[in-house]
């Protein structure tokens, strides 16, 4: 599998689901460790909250690396083409 | 509830039913599509031949019979509220199918079809990240919310060739069921079977060169049960891996054109039909970028050959969900 073939591009994707899976498991998720009264539902609505906003934030991320990535790869599979 | 042997002998039996219904009836309602002069042109063969269009009341009538014996059988609400989801995708669909709608209808609309697997609470509070769960009990409904729009419309996107949308579809539920046996519930992988079984039914008619398009309704219905049994398997990550192909072809065209609009509303093509039924890519600059453009960027092919490139992306999508899926087990286990 070479870097212009699109099994190469879903690689990627996947490489990027699973960084966020990581990302959500070790450090989103333990942010309600912190919470400071574990009963208080106001707490739990603040740390939901943090935790919705870190996890949007990734998902933004996420979409900004694989239109980097979008368009390296156009311009590498199209410079590719011409040569060829 | 009947013991595990009934339960196997009920899923069998629902999953056949599906299947056959499938066999029996699209013959004649091909027929009766044709006579109501409900066709479409299939563009990309030779005379633009005539294909009935839409197959989904069939599909979903499968769908249907065969969950609801299944729903006999063991009392399982869960089957309601995915059969309810299911059918709402259905109706959003079919509207579709017969009127011009703008381009926000159906992801909009496809939000009312994420209603009942809240109401009926299909989902654990627990998501499933492969590496471990989070328990965030407020958070999964916006995530429903989100899920069945993004399944149904990702799954409506792919379906531009003779049968790519079923096939693909078959071909990602093995990875859904895998993870359900391993990790879920027996009562959903119950669900999945007979799902399964009327998406190889509906293939034998959709499969190239198709004798009936599923259209809208048929593929709205399609992303829509796919997304709700993920949800109910706990198996949403892996889902999103296995639809990766599809995901990328929404990405890329949303990230090109920059806005939610209906194919039939481009002014550009993203591919280019030739004389002899090939289609290449096209040089226009203002042309979305779409899977299939991506794919005829190394040379022109035939639909059948694009149809399979598919079909192998689809494959591979689905092998790496099968090694997310062991890696989860080897973490669970260990």
């Amino acid at each position: 599998m070479n870097f212009l073939d699109l099994k190469f591009f879903i690689l990627f994707m996947w490489i990027l689901v699973m960084t966020a899976c990581i990302f959500i498991i070790f450090v989103i998720a333990p942010i309600s460790k912190f919470q400071i009264d574990q009963n208080e539902p106001l707490s739990f609505l603040k740390t939901s909250f943090i935790q919705a906003t870190l996890a949007v934030i990734i998902v933004g991320i996420l979409i900004i690396v694989l239109n980097k990535f979008k368009k390296v790869y156009l311009l590498k599979k199209l410079s590719g083409k011409k040569k060829s | 509830m009947p013991n595990f042997e009934g339960l196997v002998i009920g899923t069998v039996i629902a999953s056949i039913i599906a299947f056959l219904i499938n066999l029996i009836l699209m013959p004649s309602f091909i027929k009766f599509l044709k006579l109501k002069g409900m066709v479409v042109n299939d563009n990309h063969k030779p005379n633009k031949p005539k294909v009935p269009r839409p197959a989904g009341p069939i599909l979903l009538l499968s769908i249907v019979i065969g969950e609801l014996i299944l729903f006999f059988i063991t009392g399982n609400l869960e089957i309601i509220s995915i059969l309810l989801t299911t059918s709402i995708a259905f109706i959003i669909g079919i509207i579709d199918d017969f009127r011009i709608m703008p381009g926000w209808f159906k992801p909009g609309a496809l939000i009312l079809a994420s209603i009942p697997l809240i109401i009926f609470h299909i989902y654990d509070n627990e998501l499933n990240v492969i590496f471990g769960s989070v328990f965030i009990p407020i958070l999964y409904i916006p995530l429903i919310l989100i899920s069945i729009p993004l399944a149904g419309n990702t799954v409506n996107s792919i379906d531009v060739f003779n049968g790519v949308a079923t096939g693909f579809m078959i071909i990602t539920m093995f990875p859904i069921i895998i993870s359900t046996f391993l990790f879920g519930d027996l009562e959903i992988l119950m669900i999945e079977l007979p799902f399964l079984a009327a998406l190889l039914g509906f293939y034998m008619f959709h499969k190239y060169p198709s004798k009936i398009f599923p259209g809208d309704s048929g593929t709205l219905l399609m992303g829509a049960m796919y997304g709700a049994l993920a949800i109910a398997s706990k198996s949403e990550i892996i889902a999103i891996i296995a639809l990766l192909p599809a995901i990328m072809n929404s990405f890329l065209f949303l990230s090109s054109v920059r806005k939610i609009v209906e194919h039939r509303e481009l002014k550009s093509r993203p591919t280019i039909l030739n004389e002899d039924y090939t289609l290449q890519a096209s040089k226009d600059k203002n042309a979305p970028i779409t899977l299939v453009r991506l794919i005829l960027l190394d040379g022109k092919l035939s639909e059948r050959e694009i149809v399979m490139k598919i079909y192998k992306l689809a494959a591979f999508s689905s092998s790496l969900a099968l090694i997310t899926i062991l890696l989860q087990f080897i973490i669970s286990s260990g």
